[in-house]
């Protein structure tokens, strides 16, 4: 027989199963923010696939994630890979964060372009944070929401164009990208410079663009990170302004272990809607079952599912002929010990047995004294039990004396 | 329906739980495995063979008690995978005697046999044919059923002991079946006389007449014959003992054996069964009327507490003038019992108990425990039929040992 709470959480856990793969269909439609794109499958101006050219460009191998970066923790040789998150529009799970800090560790390097602190825990890891409002500089082309910085490093040597950029701070590693001494932070997003004082939020001064974790990167061959403060630099329509291009070119190599692995994180990203949404549903699977989070989930949930199913289900009943035959039945003696209730019953025995056995009927019968029964009966125990029930022993007892009695 | 097996579950639940570890484990080793578990689960699945045509015959459809019945069963279907399992139902009232009435049979044409024994009598239903079809692994199986359900007629048995007069009383005159050594329209010869015109011309011996000449007629002995009523308890509390052997049970058995003998001999016979409810068969005789009454025996179920005396009560006024009355019952339970008896007896039915002892069948199951309340109960009963002696009723005490030739011949002068 089962038991219907039982049951009812077998149902639950089975229609957990279901949500979750549901929530797992749905989630990229949820998570991601589909206003822009720095997808490498997006070839519009906001698309990134002219980087994946370049990345191509370099002769490394180039993957392009469309699950989660948690799987940096299953790669062997994290020293040969170069991963570069550009713009992305979700934020990094806890578990993401962790898988990256940890693939920087074990020799990994990072490229991240971000302008919304969507990686701050990430540049956090690094001693890097972003600063809160965009930047503006005195070297602006156009209109001031495109600042041209000049870049002199080993490896670039030139200008760049930036688009709204933002600003990071630093603790430890080197500037690749300064603003000059005049450029500030809007902080409050008026627009204006409210630099009432020189301990203002807003006050002028260099502020810094472009970061690598370890200025010996080169020498060492380890591990470490850059970040820059504007991804919209790597878009296909601002790759063509003044040398963005070379830039990119020059720091992915620059970043590129030798015979090593170039990863773009597309998984920050929607998937151009020309995507089927069977490819969506896939999308949606793929980050369920590689963080290590959900994994954990989503094999518990299987493994509560086929428990349920296994407590579901009905055992298959073998076919056998049931015999009734041997059944049996009892009424009088369904009670086999005698009570005080019988008593009675055993007096009427005896009397029953007296008058038979005399030959009289019960009206003639109940017509006689006392003392003729006693004669009657002719036993003195016999002749108490039947005037008062009383009896020495057991009821069986005096009851194997009335089957004894006969009449004299 | 399709339904799976707890092999079937292991099947899954192995490719499910390789799945997930390829997933976590990032294996491709795993999933390969996953799907080939999977790849033969959905292979087998479409291997079932097709559905059988299933034809089941008993060799009789009526019989007695203790008789056996041989099943035939005949099973034909398609495909050459899988196996077929058959399991022709049987009610729990018959036996196995020989054989199984489950089979497991590889797809085709073939036979199977079984053999069943009936102890108890009743209507008892077999079939229909339970059908399962199993993949080549054991994983799936569909079910179905096949055949109609058929019912084995069980008489009970009847015995045929000593013949003789019914002995209803000691000291007095027959006033059951007699057969008186006269001249009659029986079917006893008792001698040759001259033919007179008033005679019918089949009783004309034609041989006499070729060795005489004259015309001679056969005269028959005369043969008086009665109605002889039963009383049948029917009630639950008889049902005390084993299904096969309790007093309802030798009450009936003792009722056919009886009324068998009493109808070869021209007498009629009238049934009262008294149970749940009280029914009365019109005194019959003739043809057929064995098997009407065994009939009526056959569809007996112990149940209800109607007495005796409500029974006779309603039977009155089908009891043939001063025809004998047998009681069949373990006269438990029944507080009507001795006004029921004195009501025949006073109306000039020659009545005679036969009482299967209900408190020795209940001290059988008992076997070698004590059972104190057993003698208080034992001089109840022997006090009752005392009682019902003194009026006028001939009782026989039906003890369990005793056998049912060893009942016949008490009532049987």
């Amino acid at each position: 027989m089962r038991i219907g709470w039982a049951k009812a959480l077998s149902f639950l856990v089975m229609a957990a199963v279901a949500l979750t793969v549901l929530v797992a269909l749905a989630a990229p439609l949820v998570l991601v923010d589909t206003r822009s794109t720095l997808s490498t499958s997006e070839e519009g101006w906001t698309g990134a696939s002219e980087i994946l050219g370049i990345a191509k460009g370099t002769g490394a191998r180039v993957m392009v994630l469309t699950s989660t970066p948690t799987l940096l923790l299953e790669d062997e040789d994290p020293g040969k890979v170069l991963f570069i998150s550009l713009g992305p529009q979700r934020r990094y799970s806890l578990t993401e964060d962790l898988a990256l800090k940890k693939f920087t560790e074990r020799g990994g390097r990072l490229l991240v372009a971000d302008d919304e602190g969507r990686t701050a825990r990430v540049a956090e890891d690094h001693g890097i944070t972003y600063a809160q409002g965009q930047l503006y500089d005195q070297d602006f082309v156009g209109d001031v929401n495109h600042l041209k910085f000049r870049v002199s490093t080993a490896f670039f040597d030139g200008f760049v164009l930036m688009n709204r950029p933002a600003s990071l701070f630093f603790t430890s590693g080197v500037a690749l990208v300064a603003s000059s001494s005049s450029a500030w932070v809007d902080q409050n997003g008026n627009g204006l410079n409210d630099n009432l004082s020189s301990g203002s939020p807003e006050a002028q001064g260099v502020r810094y663009l472009c970061v690598l974790t370890e200025p010996d990167l080169a020498q060492t061959g380890g591990g470490g990170a850059v970040f820059i403060s504007d991804p919209s630099m790597f878009m296909n329509g601002m790759l063509g302004s003044e040398g963005n291009r070379e830039f990119a070119r020059a720091l992915i190599e620059f970043l590129l272990p030798e015979g090593g692995r170039i990863v773009i994180d597309d998984s920050v990203h929607e998937p151009p809607l020309t995507s089927s949404p069977l490819r969506k549903a896939v999308y949606g699977v793929a980050l369920f079952t590689t963080d290590i989070n959900m994994k954990i989930v989503v094999g518990t949930l299987v493994t509560l599912a086929l428990l349920s199913i296994a407590y579901l289900y009905n055992p298959l009943e073998r076919p056998e002929h049931v015999c009734l035959l041997d059944r049996s039945g009892v009424a009088e003696l369904a009670e086999p010990e005698l009570s005080p209730d019988d008593v009675r019953e055993g007096r009427k025995v005896l009397l029953d047995r007296v008058r038979l056995s005399n030959g009289l009927s019960i009206e003639a019968f109940s017509k006689l004294s006392w003392d003729d029964l006693d004669r009657m009966i002719g036993d003195r125990a016999l002749s108490a039990f039947a005037r008062n029930g009383r009896h020495k022993g057991t009821l069986g007892d005096i009851m194997v004396e009335v089957g004894r009695w006969q009449r004299k | 329906m399709r339904n799976h097996t707890l092999r079937a579950m292991a099947y899954a639940a192995s490719s499910l739980t390789l799945l997930v570890l390829s997933i976590v484990l990032s294996s491709e080793l795993l999933l390969v495995g996953s799907l080939i578990i999977g790849a033969i689960m959905m292979l087998s699945l479409t291997t079932l063979p097709g559905r059988p045509k299933v034809s089941a015959e008993m060799d009789r459809a009526q019989v007695f008690e203790e008789e056996t019945v041989r099943v035939d069963m005949e099973i034909d279907s398609r495909g050459s995978w899988g196996n077929i399992e058959v399991f022709h139902r049987l009610s729990p009232n018959l036996e196995l005697n020989k054989g199984s009435n489950l089979a497991l049979h590889p797809p085709g044409r073939s036979r199977h046999s079984f053999v069943v024994k009936a102890p108890l009598r009743g209507y008892h239903p077999t079939g229909p044919t339970l059908v399962r079809r199993w993949d080549p692994l054991w994983l799936w199986y569909r079910e179905s059923a096949s055949g109609e359900t058929q019912n084995l007629t069980v008489f009970p048995a009847m015995h045929q002991g000593r013949q003789g007069v019914v002995k209803v009383r000691q000291n007095l005159h027959r006033p059951g079946e007699m057969k008186f050594k006269r001249l009659g329209s029986g079917k006893e010869f008792h001698s040759i006389r001259d033919y007179t015109t008033t005679d019918p011309f089949n009783t004309i011996n034609w041989k006499a007449f070729a060795r005489t000449g004259k015309l001679q007629v056969n005269q028959y002995e005369t043969e008086t014959v009665t109605d002889v009523m039963f009383f049948i308890d029917a009630r639950l509390v008889g049902r005390v003992g084993l299904m096969t052997d309790n007093p309802v049970e030798r009450s009936i058995r003792l009722c056919a054996s009886l009324s068998s003998s009493l109808l070869s001999r021209s007498n009629r016979v009238g049934l009262v069964v008294y149970g749940r409810s009280v029914n009365v068969t019109k005194p019959k005789g003739g043809p057929g009327a064995l098997r009407s009454i065994l009939h009526i025996l056959t569809d007996i179920t112990p149940s209800g507490q109607d007495t005796l005396g409500s029974s006779v009560t309603y039977a009155l006024p089908y009891l043939s003038p001063n025809c004998p009355v047998l009681i069949l019952s373990s006269l438990a339970e029944d507080p009507t019992v001795k006004d029921a008896v004195k009501q025949l007896v006073g109306r000039g039915h020659p009545t005679l108990i036969v009482s299967p002892s209900g408190v020795d069948f209940e001290r059988m199951l008992y076997s070698d425990v004590s059972v104190p309340k057993y003698l208080l109960k034992k001089l109840s009963r022997e006090n009752l039929l005392m009682e019902l002696a003194s009026m006028g009723a001939r009782v026989v005490d039906w003890h369990p040992e005793k056998d049912i030739q060893w009942a016949l011949m008490e009532v049987w002068e």
